[in-house]
């Protein structure tokens, strides 16, 4: 049967109602024949898409420029398209903010739930992609929204950071269960250390994850409430600058404007910066600090954590020097009273 | 009434190093004072122990001199006393806090004994010295942490001794209540006593300052109340 025979034979199909039967036809001429400007306008009302009849509107106006007809109809289909277009987009908005809605309420399950239906309408939707990346208890999936969404904006860093501190902890799982302590949540927990301690093969780990398993379930059995790292560096921050506050008021007489001496009540940020770090390497927690300054992905290693503390005990240390160096100063110019007796 | 040890158990550390320090610190301070200052006591606490007048008169050492205080003593059983309790009280509140916390409330509590020896005494020219301020501190804290903490306890029932385990709310509600008549007796009268009530008071309301202190663990067991 040659090229022209077919066609006719895809046309009077597509006038019998038999659509598929007919595209299938008209797409083996114009695989045969691109150029085909019949075969390609049958085609744009018989495919199932919008973009599809769009495709083939443009492929026949390729082939003859002057074509009105189809190009007046390509214009009609364009306009529909941004029309669906804008539809989906607001409808994926709408669905992402209730998915964002219920993370903020910490209903995961439905946030995923929701974020992947906006996702559906739009899959170029970022903020959703992200809302995923961070909320979702699985790792994979995790990675996998960061991977879409660093696809959508290539140049911004904190996906990259948080990409590559997903995939850090993907290869570390004890540190995921660490993690998931620090957030409070236990059980989530111990199912890593449980499946850690059935894969491990070597004793001393696994007496580490039995070490830590046992820990987790005594405190579930005193029902030891959660008290989140950040909380417990904020009221230890706390704990230097009382004593040096104290300190100082003593210093200049308990009455700082009688006995001013500005210079000791500058010690007193020095000393909240001080207690801030030493209570920062003290509390395990993934903190910004041990990303910005030391670039690691998790609650800081032994060496970062060094540093920190030394040079918070640095700032503490120093404006209690300048208190003391402050007290003999004036021991040494101090006449000494005779006895009331 | 003599408190002699708490039995429980420590939780998180091993030995309290700071306790003992700070307990080998006052011995040595009190054998410098007998044997090595003698005579020149006067103006040797002049320098070293709080006095009212001269703190709010930025006078002498100031926060030096209120540190110091905190480790002198005037007679070997105003040591032992204190040096008693501080290990009866101060062990488990340092593991409840780690060793340097442990010292930075030790001193705070202390510091905040002699501010309210001072607003109180203001006009007293006689200097303040002692670690029961800090250590009232420890009572009050203990208090907090372990309410319902026992003490080994030697108690005199005519002349018999006996050393019951006791409750250490009544210990301590024993020691800070002996304090009040003779507080409101120099508040009102400005009585002369040779013990520095106030600034017991004033350390052991210094203790509400402990929460800032103690490691997150405890803290997390002291808002389950659960045993600290």
């Amino acid at each position: 049967m040659s090229p022209a025979e077919v066609l006719q034979r895809a046309i009077q199909t597509a006038r019998a109602g038999r659509r598929v039967e007919a595209r299938n036809l008209l797409l083996k001429i114009v695989e045969v024949d691109p150029r085909n400007e019949i075969a390609w306008m049958w085609l744009s009302g018989l495919v199932d898409t919008l973009e599809d009849r769009i495709i083939a509107c443009e492929n026949v106006l390729t082939i003859n420029p002057d074509n009105h007809n189809v190009r007046t109809y390509l214009a009609k289909l364009q306009q529909q398209l941004r029309y669906s277009v804008k539809i989906n987009i607001d409808e994926a908005v709408g669905l992402y903010n209730q998915a964002k809605a219920h993370a903020d309420q910490n209903e995961i399950n439905d946030a995923i739930r929701l974020a992947n239906q906006a996702l559906e309408k739009n899959e170029n939707l970022k903020e959703a992609w992200l809302l995923i990346g961070r909320i979702s208890p699985d790792i994979d999936q995790q990675i996998t929204a960061l991977q879409k969404a660093l696809k959508l904006d290539p140049s911004n860093p904190e996906i990259t950071a948080n990409l590559k501190e997903l995939r850090y902890l993907k290869a570390n799982p004890m540190k995921v269960a660490t993690r998931l302590e620090q957030l409070g949540k236990f059980d989530e927990a111990l199912t890593i250390y449980h499946g850690l301690a059935v894969k491990t093969k070597d004793s001393r780990e696994f007496d580490n994850i039995y070490r830590q398993i046992v820990r987790i379930e005594e405190l579930q059995k005193e029902k030891i409430r959660f008290v989140a790292p950040t909380s417990s560096i904020t009221r230890l921050t706390f704990a230097w600058p009382s004593l040096y506050f104290s300190l100082a008021l003593i210093q200049v007489g308990l009455n700082p404007f009688k006995h001013s001496s500005y210079y000791l009540w500058l010690g007193l940020p020095l000393v909240f910066v001080g207690g801030y770090l030493l209570s920062m390497a003290e509390v395990r927690s993934s903190h910004i600090v041990w990303q910005k300054l030391f670039n690691e992905h998790e609650d800081g290693s032994p060496f970062a954590r060094l540093i920190t503390a030394a040079t918070g005990w640095f700032l503490i240390i120093v404006p209690h020097l300048l208190l003391v160096i402050d007290s003999l100063n004036r021991l040494q110019n101090f006449d000494i009273p005779l006895p009331p007796f | 009434m003599l408190p002699l040890n708490d039995t429980e158990p420590n939780r998180y550390s091993f030995f309290p190093i700071m306790t003992v320090t700070i307990i080998i610190v006052n011995c040595i301070a009190f054998y410098v004072e007998m044997f090595v200052i003698g005579e020149n006591y006067w103006s040797f606490f002049m320098k070293y122990a709080t006095t009212p007048r001269l703190i709010l008169n930025a006078q002498g050492g100031g926060a030096l001199s209120n540190v110091t205080a905190m480790f002198l003593h005037g007679g070997l059983f105003h040591l032992l006393g204190n040096m008693l309790a501080l290990w009866v009280f101060g062990r488990r509140v340092e593991d409840a806090c780690g060793s340097w916390r442990f010292l930075a409330f030790y001193l705070l509590a202390g510091t905040w004994a002699h501010i309210l020896f001072v607003v109180v005494q203001y006009d007293s020219r006689i200097p303040g010295i002692g670690a029961s301020g800090a250590v009232f501190g420890l009572m009050g804290a203990y208090l907090l942490l372990y309410p319902s903490g026992r003490i080994r306890t030697l108690v005199f029932v005519s002349i018999v001794p006996i050393w019951p385990r006791i409750r250490a709310i009544w210990i301590v509600l024993y020691f800070v209540g002996v304090q009040i008549i003779p507080a409101i007796d120099i508040l009102l009268r400005k009585a002369d006593y040779s013990i520095n009530h106030w600034a017991h008071l004033g350390g052991f309301f210094s203790a509400v300052f402990i929460l800032l202190f103690v490691r997150p663990e405890a803290f997390a067991r002291y808002l389950s109340d659960t045993l600290v």
